[in-house]
């Protein structure tokens, strides 16, 4: 289930206290985490299979990074950062992204009800979609629109150049449309 | 980009916390993927279960802690301390190699001195002496003195008295629920002292100006309440946001429970701070405490349950759990 809104600033005591060892801080930093670097690997990786290992090696990387937050700037952001790095080189070592895809059907849970089912839902299809991209594209398309990373950052990101990360915006978002109408069309059909 | 393609019909507004497009997890699996997490990092994994042969520690015990984990979580999030990794390990000094090296050094100079006189016995003794001492046995009674011209001369400067000797701290009376060490001494200007509320001794400051909430945190501690309560809300009237300014609603609301009876006085202190979905663990608590002791047994089931939903593995767990059974207990 997701998880109720927490102020950044919660975060970024816990993580403060977390760095000094504090046991029962950091279960409680990694619960409110959790739902968050899930999602956020699910966008990269393709497919539900990993997303649990990848999140998991996600919390090793940002409790072990936990000394270099310097507290001058958004928790969340820092640690999207984190966990991004994380996924992203854990799907290029173990080559997830050239990797079968073996989709389920999308299940929900029973609590989920009204908008928030509707917002699983859509979220589900636009992932979906993604599975079907490059990787190349998918890497641009999730660090430019979920992440917010202006072009430039994601140049740096991906250590390619800016004019290649637009082309890959361009051709994936092109992609994307179509996969999801074609998507919206099945469904109708 | 993000105009040209028209984002914001396909794409969500941002990364959240709600559901998807990740499969949702339930509480236990998230537990136990929390757990597998802590153990690669090498932490323990808390567990708090409830257990209801313990008995609750009486309400004074129960609100002076509440106060002080609070004020204790406030304080270690001022620290501040920016370049520290992960906890390491301390290792404790090498008793072994402490041993060899005080025992080397008595050898050394034992030897020194008695080549000097040509006097070996005293030296010898001496020396064993130090050697059964080192090892934890009772060194034998010395039969022949040694004579102070073997001994060493250290030059070594006059001792400076003690600074909580001086301030008569160490004769101060011990609160035994204030829990936080006492901070350095302060040094507190006249024209401070005007303003702010009296500073006793002992008191932390730091050298330009104290810390408002400390400043009370050690009145309290002296079991000065009335004062004590004046200071946490003269920093609940100066707006302070964060966790300082919740610390000190959570420090004053307990004073007015505890020691003024006032609990609308504490209901309405703690309202803007333990509704919210972010709010201090402690301070729901407390609410749910002071609807209880204001007679509004909805409103206290409620909260208490509440904090049990959002803190399920919170150390006050019981203490909820402890009063809405004594209040299942007392339900017409």
């Amino acid at each position: 289930m997701g998880s109720p809104k927490v102020d950044d600033h919660v975060l970024a005591e816990l993580a403060a206290l977390a760095s000094e060892g504090d046991a029962h801080a950091t279960q409680r930093l990694f619960r409110m985490l959790v739902p968050r670097v899930r999602n956020l690997v699910r966008y990269v990786v393709r497919g539900d299979r990993d997303v649990d290992d990848l999140a998991q090696e996600a919390l090793v990387a940002l409790f072990r990074g936990l000394g270099s937050y310097r507290g001058d700037g958004r928790f969340r952001a820092w640690a999207d950062r984190v966990v991004i790095r994380s996924a992203l080189r854990a799907i290029k070592k173990r080559r997830l992204h050239d990797a079968p895809l073996r989709e389920q059907d999308a299940d929900f849970p029973a609590e989920c009800q009204g908008d928030a089912r509707d917002s699983y839902l859509w979220r589900r299809t636009l992932v979906r979609c993604l599975d079907e991209l490059p990787w190349e594209q998918r890497q641009a398309v999730v660090l430019h629109f979920v992440l917010d990373f202006t072009v430039p950052d994601v140049a740096s990101e991906l250590g390619v150049p800016v004019e290649t990360v637009r082309s890959r915006l361009r051709i994936g978002m092109r992609k994307l449309k179509a996969r999801f109408a074609g998507d919206l069309e099945r469904r109708a059909g | 980009m993000r105009d040209e393609e028209d984002i914001p019909s396909l794409f969500p507004p941002r990364l959240d916390e709600a559901d998807g497009p990740a499969r949702p997890l339930s509480e236990g699996e998230a537990n136990v993927l929390v757990a597998s997490v802590m153990r690669a990092c090498g932490l323990p994994v808390p567990t708090h279960t409830p257990d209801s042969r313990i008995e609750a520690p009486p309400a004074a015990d129960e609100a002076g802690e509440i106060e002080a984990r609070s004020v204790e979580r406030m304080r270690r999030s001022q620290l501040r301390i920016v370049s520290k990794g992960p906890p390491a390990v301390r290792r404790a000094p090498p008793v072994r190699v402490l041993r060899v090296a005080i025992v080397g050094a008595s050898l050394a100079f034992g030897t020194f001195a008695a080549a000097l006189s040509g006097a070996w016995l005293p030296v010898v003794r001496e020396w064993t002496a130090g050697l059964a001492a080192v090892d934890g046995v009772p060194a034998a009674p010395q039969t022949t003195p040694i004579h102070p011209k073997y001994l060493p001369k250290v030059n070594l400067p006059p001792p400076e008295p003690s600074a909580l000797v001086e301030r008569g701290a160490l004769d101060a009376p011990i609160d035994d629920r204030h829990t936080m060490p006492p901070e350095p001494a302060p040094v507190v200007r006249a024209q401070q002292a005007t303003d702010a509320p009296p500073v006793p001794a002992g008191v932390s400051a730091r050298p330009t100006m104290p810390d408002p909430l400390a400043v009370a945190n050690a009145l309290r501690a002296e079991r000065r309440y009335d004062a004590a309560f004046a200071a946490y809300m003269n920093v609940v009237r100066s707006g302070r946001g964060g966790t300082q300014g919740v610390a000190a609603r959570v420090a004053a609301a307990t004073l007015m429970l505890q020691h003024q009876q006032d609990a609308h006085g504490a209901i309405n202190l703690l309202l803007p701070v333990a509704t919210s979905d972010a709010a201090m663990p402690e301070a729901v608590y407390l609410l749910g405490r002071a609807y209880d002791a204001a007679g509004d047994r909805a409103n206290a089931e409620r909260t208490l349950q509440r904090f049990l939903r959002a803190y399920p593995d919170h150390p006050l767990r019981q203490r909820a759990n402890t009063r809405l059974e004594r209040r299942d207990d007392t339900a017409p």
